[in-house]
């Protein structure tokens, strides 16, 4: 996935990058709003990110032009509410999401997927790691070819973990994708969340669950043994 | 040679000139001036200072008031008589329960006893007769004037409740109605500017440091993001990178809600209005309590479909924070209860549940900012004090309301009325 950075603060671009680029994203990176801009139009990008406060052309004032000039890339911008006062309200720029600072580069990633795949016409709807098979649109989610019910924030965490099986995610980071507002972190409710989505999806031949505990860091899916 | 009498033949003819002296006999002007002293004047005296054209005939009640009665516009006593004036209490404090008038004949005071007064009404002198007319002239006309002041007062407050609802950055005129009060508004106006100075400053000051520390904050996070996924999976490193990556979030998050509150005290707290599926997100929520508190009794009772049109992450934040609050403060095996309906008042989110109460000092406390009842604090429950201050914040920013319920012992509600679509 070819995407766009821009991005003045030095030593958040780097951890973006480095972040995007293990996932598998090739990132270009500009620090100043004029060429972030020049580069969008120019470029063939599947993504922009945009930060807002930018030195030469304000992130705000790239989306407009890029919009104007009928460049429909997906934008992602990294703001802070208070850098989104009536400005953004009265230009509704038609940014594509937003991501307050500070963020985590997974829930970044996470945005960008469910962005592309959104404008992209849905072509990846479901989501099939080992026995467990999750159908984004429908909803629907069967474990070794039985239906099984979860509730939304189940639906979301289990969809959140498929999307890097092998990948170890925090209780924060889980909490931030499918809870969204602050929690305090000491909450047990992603322990019991997960529980719950154990008990429902029940075992595979070995007795093993699909969703795996990380002592002291949080939960990741299995690993297909094929891929280890 | 006695003390000078302050009594000089003119001061007589100008006392017999007014209205309260009017028909008096030589025989009681005499008796006056036999009574009359400047220096004496007691509790319990009557000072009388019968002057044309502007008389001032003043009743002190001893202990606690004291009021005018004559002409309105008479200047104060203070000016008449050092040391003693209308309303200073502390001249007759110990007086038993009496009244004195205070009266001037030009620019001198004369006190009159009220043994002399006494005398006068026994004997039914006209003086005495005067006296008695003047103070029911003077009633009628102040019982007039005290039901236009609370009329006026009543306005007054409706002014000054409208102004603090709507912002220290709002005025009352000075003009208009309650030109009577120029003074009084005048100082509340001052302290309006003081408070909103001082207001302007916290709320700058903790909006720019809560500004200064995102980006910080966002390098850290992001830095110890970056470590987490480097290190072994379950390694003793990245448990400890887990622990760290906690705790910074914990101060993003108690810094993104002082700089909401900073945006709301400046009255900007920006909103991205979309709508909003509020049954759907008090499912969601409710579904969260039973996964969180399973030992409570979680019933609800929420409409359906029921929309508003509000900024998405702020109203839920804010019935998470209510909600959150109304497990943590819940009793063991305790119950709690998630209402939500349309009324004619707007969509109604009730949110109650079992508790020790919160008591009478602490309710008016509990908005304020960092402000934790004893209670929670010694039952150990973790929390900032800042949640309800934040919900009731963004509840107003959305046209709405967030308010303290009054209830029975052992439960504790909170209502939240958001404006319908
Ligand atoms: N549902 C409730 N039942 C009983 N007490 C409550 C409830 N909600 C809030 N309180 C009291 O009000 C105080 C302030 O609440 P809040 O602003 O949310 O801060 P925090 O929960 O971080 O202490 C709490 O410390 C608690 O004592
Ligand atoms: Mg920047």
């Amino acid at each position: 996935m070819k995407t766009l950075l821009v991005e003045d603060e030095k030593r958040i671009a780097d951890f973006v990058c480095a972040g995007l680029r293990e996932q598998g994203f090739s990132v270009d990176h500009c620090d100043n709003g004029n060429e972030g801009y020049e580069r969008a139009a120019a470029g063939s990008y599947d993504v922009i990110v945009l930060d807002i406060m930018l030195p030469g052309r304000d992130g705000l004032s790239v989306l407009k032009g890029l919009r104007r000039a009928g460049n429909a890339t997906p934008v992602i911008l990294l703001t802070a509410r208070n850098e989104l006062d009536d400005r953004i309200e009265g230009l509704n720029l038609g940014a594509d999401d937003y991501l307050a600072k500070p963020f985590f580069v997974e829930e970044l990633v996470a945005r960008i997927h469910a962005l592309v795949r959104r404008i992209s016409g849905e072509r990846q709807n479901v989501l099939a790691v080992g026995g467990l098979r999750l159908d984004r649109i429908t909803r629907e989610v069967a474990w070794q070819g039985q239906t099984v019910d979860l509730t939304g924030r189940e639906f979301n965490l289990v969809e959140y973990l498929m999307r890097a099986p092998g990948r170890v995610f925090t209780r924060t980071q889980i909490l931030e994708h499918v809870w969204g507002y602050d929690f305090d972190p000491s909450t047990n409710i992603v322990d019991v969340c997960i529980q719950r989505i154990r008990k429902k999806i029940g075992v595979d031949r070995d007795g093993e669950s699909p969703i795996e505990a990380v002592r002291g860091v949080g939960y990741r899916f299995r690993k297909l043994k094929a891929d280890a | 040679m006695p003390p000078a009498s302050p009594f000089q033949p003119r001061d007589l003819a100008a006392l017999a000139a007014t209205e309260l002296f009017r028909d008096a006999s030589a025989e009681t002007l005499a008796l006056v001036r036999e009574h009359a002293s400047v220096r004496d004047l007691a509790a319990g005296e009557i000072l009388l200072s019968p002057a044309l054209p502007n008389q001032h005939i003043y009743l002190l009640l001893a202990g606690a008031l004291a009021l005018r009665f004559d002409s309105p516009q008479a200047p104060e006593v203070r000016e008449l008589l050092p040391g003693v004036s209308v309303g200073e209490m502390s001249i007759i404090d110990d007086a038993p329960p009496s009244a004195y008038v205070i009266a001037k004949v030009a620019s001198r005071v004369f006190p009159i006893h009220r043994d002399l007064l006494q005398r006068l009404i026994a004997g039914s002198n006209p003086v005495a007769r005067n006296l008695l007319r003047l103070m029911s002239q003077w009633l009628k006309a102040n019982t007039r004037h005290i039901a236009a002041d609370q009329n006026q007062i009543r306005r007054l407050t409706a002014t000054i409740r409208e102004v603090s609802a709507q912002g220290l950055d709002q005025r009352i005129p000075t003009t208009g109605e309650e030109r009577d009060f120029a003074e009084l508004i005048g100082v509340f106006n001052e302290m309006l500017e003081r408070l909103e100075r001082s207001f302007k400053q916290a709320a700058r000051f903790s909006g720019d440091a809560a500004h200064e520390l995102r980006t910080p904050l966002t390098i850290l996070q992001g830095r110890l993001e970056q470590a987490l996924h480097a290190v072994p999976s379950g390694s003793a490193m990245q448990v400890q990178l887990a622990g760290i990556l906690d705790e910074v979030r914990r101060l993003s998050s108690i810094s993104q809600k002082l700089l909401l509150l900073a945006q709301a005290d400046g009255g900007r707290l920006s909103l991205r209005r979309e709508r909003c599926d509020l049954t759907a997100a008090l499912r969601d929520l409710a579904e969260d309590a039973r996964m969180l508190a399973p030992a409570l009794r979680v019933d609800t009772a929420i409409a359906p479909g029921l929309a508003v049109a509000a900024d998405g992450g702020l109203l839920r934040q804010a019935l998470h924070n209510l909600i959150g609050n109304a497990i943590k403060y819940n009793l063991a095996d305790g119950w709690l209860r998630i209402d939500a309906a349309a009324t004619d008042a707007g969509i109604k989110v009730r949110v109650a549940n079992a508790s020790l109460g919160i008591a009478a000092a602490d309710r008016a406390l509990i908005f304020e900012r960092f402000h934790r009842t004893e209670a929670a604090r010694s039952r150990g429950i973790a929390g900032s004090g800042l949640g309800l201050g934040l919900a009731r914040e963004i509840a107003r920013a959305h046209g709405g309301e967030l308010t303290l319920d009054d209830s029975a012992g052992g439960e504790t509600v909170f209502s939240l009325t958001l404006p319908s679509p």
